[in-house]
């Protein structure tokens, strides 16, 4: 053998093979390493160059797909020939997906292996001008050097020395370059100026945060900016670690001049044919703008009983959080919803999901009801093979009372504290997603009274009960002051540490309120005539308590029909839905807010309209009772709130 | 509730307020008795014991005057409370038909 030889690289579990493999190569005059295991082998590639891999694709741990993607991750274009007893075409389209460049099915054919290794030992040739690997230094072929001109690159060095070779390597190729001592830096840079980076090239070891916090960072806050991190070694740990954040490339320090054009122009050109991943990566900017806008509180000033964080993948997704409130009294919905997949068409169904779930809440408050209505308009969509994971909840402030139904999701994670312990509760949830079948009986629902100082977490399915569960447990000092404002942000930021993320997450975090300081004021019940009455007897004891002398007739007529009304049109006669009260004495004023679950009609215009007739017209008798008794009548969606001075 | 007869007259006496939750009982009990009870010229709605009328009680008296009406028979109101009265001035029931206040029970 000479040093001509072609260098290869043998990944399989099974010792037989490898061995076997191994004494092929070696009789065929080429030079053969092996490695046991996936995460062995990205070890060994990241210190030396091989012409050729065989990967064994089935194997415990980092199976060979994996490898390979991490392989093609890491910027190399080292041919990789698929070595597997899997022989059906769909294996073999699998394995080319993973980034294989030949498929090559057990047993071993020799005479078909050795005529693979010559095809790709002679491509590989430094003589041939056409040579694919870039990590050979006599290979290299950089990107002519207007190849990244325009293109703003941040690079994250502290040595005076590198940094200014660096700049000097990266502004021949045609980039514009920026740069910062630290991680630290380069995040306050990135806050102040997130369009104007197209790439990261960081140290990893820089002081404060690192390269590996700043890829995480980045990642996660500004996934169109490409991130490419050199050191001058890496142990195998920190290297995984890297590709599964999502380093778009890693650079051998010893190597850095004459690799990283091409490791950057491999990233660039790796993951599609049509468009270039920089055009991606801006859209998924964009998609991550709009998912910003997915995730919303209802109110311009949210209760501190609410909070919410989420968290993308590279790549468009479908998560959305809403909350919006009902009524003053403190009714609200919320919906945490999660559309299948992560491309540009997730985010169109969201926008579509979004754009039901706003014409239907207010009359469907319920959740149950809410879901199958929203499951009926979805099945409209034909031909839009995506389905939405769904959590509604109605959420009677007031009385910590919550009614949870779920279609996919999991159900919700209660914490409760008992003398500086955690009791956990929680339930699978579940149910058919929204958008599936045309069913409404898959549905899970369930009533719950929130506990005070408890808390309930929602969370979409890229999170799980158990998982969650150990994070609590470690962020103990967290959930203990839950009136930190950020609970949520921090709570996903410590689970994604903790376990890595392979979805886009959202996580919805509700507090108890207190028990209704003031519930003697308050009233509810269910959409019938005979509760109309109790609630007026009701209000009528709350009014005599409060002024015994005054003269209530007219003024408890007036309310009785603003009951009624929300029951025959508010609820539309629906038992289960609520009518709330709520009465407050204010100086010499009653202020009555009487709310429904449902849109109902516009009473503004029915109450202008009714100022013109005759009060013999059927229909709009009430209206002319409210309005003639009533000092003041404003109207608020489903909220009545009429106003009397006593 | 219940009605009764002098000689000319059939009483409807609903001895209760009249209200939505009350309303469909109410209605179709005084319907039944006014199609079987067509012989006498009139008709009159005995408010003893009516404290609330609410939107729908106000829907049915019309609904009596108007039925009773077309049958050319007379329609009044006896017994009316204070309360009662409150809401036939409110709706004008004088200028449809007689209203006869309760005796006063002071």
């Amino acid at each position: 053998m000479n040093k001509n030889s072609p260098s290869i690289l043998i990944v399989d579990d099974n010792p037989f093979n490898r061995e076997m493999l191994g004494d092929i190569l070696n009789a065929n005059n080429c030079n053969a390493d092996k490695a046991n295991n996936g995460k062995e082998a990205i070890d060994k590639i990241a210190k030396n160059i091989y012409d050729i891999i065989i990967m064994d694709m089935l194997m415990p741990g980092l199976d060979g797909f994996e490898t390979t993607r991490q392989i093609r991750q890491m910027g190399l274009k080292t041919p990789v020939i698929a070595h597997t007893s899997m022989s059906m075409k769909k294996d073999r389209r699998r394995c080319m997906e993973a980034g294989c460049d030949e498929f090559l099915p057990k047993p071993i054919d020799t005479s078909k292996l050795m005529s693979l290794i010559k095809k790709y030992a002679q491509k590989n040739d430094p003589k041939d001008s056409n040579s694919q690997s870039p990590s050979s230094p006599t290979n290299i072929l950089q990107p002519s050097m207007s190849s990244f001109n325009g293109l703003r690159l941040l690079l994250i060095e502290e040595d005076h020395s590198i940094r200014s070779l660096y700049i000097d390597v990266l502004q021949k190729m045609g980039f514009s370059v920026t740069f910062v001592s630290n991680g630290n830096d380069a995040l306050n840079f990135l806050e102040k100026n997130p369009k104007k980076v197209d790439f990261i090239i960081s140290n990893m070891f820089t002081s404060g945060i690192d390269g590996l916090g700043v890829l995480n960072m980045t990642k996660r806050e500004y996934p169109h900016i490409l991130v490419f991190i050199y050191a001058a070694k890496f142990d195998p740990e920190t290297l995984q670690l890297m590709l599964q954040l999502g380093a778009d490339g890693i650079v051998p320090q010893s190597d850095f001049e004459n690799s990283i054009g091409n490791i950057i122009h491999a990233a660039i050109s790796q993951s599609s044919h049509k468009h270039s991943r920089i055009s991606q990566a801006r859209t998924a900017f964009q998609v991550r703008k709009s998912q910003a806008r997915l995730t919303q509180f209802g109110c311009a000033t949210p209760c501190p009983f609410i909070d919410m964080a989420f968290s993308t993948l590279h790549d468009a997704g479908g998560d959305m959080a809403q909350c919006r409130r009902f009524n003053r009294n403190g009714r609200c919905g919320v919906v945490l919803a999660d559309v299948s997949g992560h491309d540009i068409l997730s985010s169109y169904i969201s926008a579509v999901f979004l754009g039901i779930l706003s014409s239907v809440w207010n009359s469907h408050q319920e959740p149950l009801a809410l879901l199958k209505v929203i499951n009926s308009e979805l099945l409209k969509m034909e031909e839009v093979n995506y389905h939405v994971c769904t959590t509604v909840l109605l959420w009677d402030q007031n009385r910590s009372r919550l009614e949870i139904a779920t279609a996919g999701n999991p159900g919700p994670f209660i914490v409760n504290k008992n003398n500086g312990h955690f009791l956990f509760e929680y339930s699978e949830g579940g149910g058919i997603c929204l958008g599936l079948l045309d069913r409404e009986d898959l549905y899970t629902y369930q009533k719950i009274t929130l506990k005070e100082e408890s808390m309930l977490f929602l969370f979409s399915d890229g999170m799980s009960s158990k998982k969650f569960k150990e994070t609590i447990n470690l962020q103990k000092p967290l959930i203990m002051n839950s009136k930190d404002k950020k609970i949520c942000r921090k709570l996903l930021d410590a689970y994604m540490d903790q376990w890595s993320q392979n979805d886009d997450m959202i996580l919805l975090g509700l507090q108890a309120t207190k028990e209704g300081t003031d519930d003697e004021l308050r009233y509810s019940f269910n959409s019938d005539y005979n509760e109309v009455d109790t609630a007026c007897k009701w209000i009528s004891d709350q009014l005599f308590k409060h002024s015994p002398e005054i003269e209530m007739d007219m003024i408890m007529l007036s309310i009785r029909e603003t009951l009624l009304n929300a029951v025959e049109h508010g609820n539309n006669y629906n038992v289960n839905a609520l009518v709330d009260v709520s009465l407050e004495f204010k100086n010499s004023e009653l202020i009555v807010q009487i709310s429904d679950q449902g849109s109902g009609f516009n009473l503004n215009e029915k109450l202008s309209e009714s100022q013109n007739e005759s009060g013999f017209q059927i229909g709009k008798r009430g209206l002319k009772i409210i309005q003639a008794f009533v000092d003041k009548i404003e109207v608020n969606g489903g909220t009545t709130s009429l106003t009397f001075t006593l | 509730m219940k009605t009764y007869k002098t000689d000319d007259t059939f009483f409807l006496l609903p001895e209760t307020d009249l209200v939505a939750s009350q309303m469909e009982e109410i209605r179709d009990y005084f319907m039944k008795e006014l199609r079987e009870n067509t012989e006498l010229e009139k008709v009159s709605l005995d408010a003893k014991g009516i404290e609330i009328v609410d939107s729908l009680g106000v829907n049915l008296i019309i609904g009596l005057y108007r039925h009773v009406s077309t049958e050319s028979k007379k329609f009044n109101v006896i017994n009316a409370g204070e309360k009662f009265m409150k809401v036939a001035n409110f709706f004008r029931f004088s200028t449809l038909f007689d209203i006869e206040k309760a005796p006063s029970t002071d």
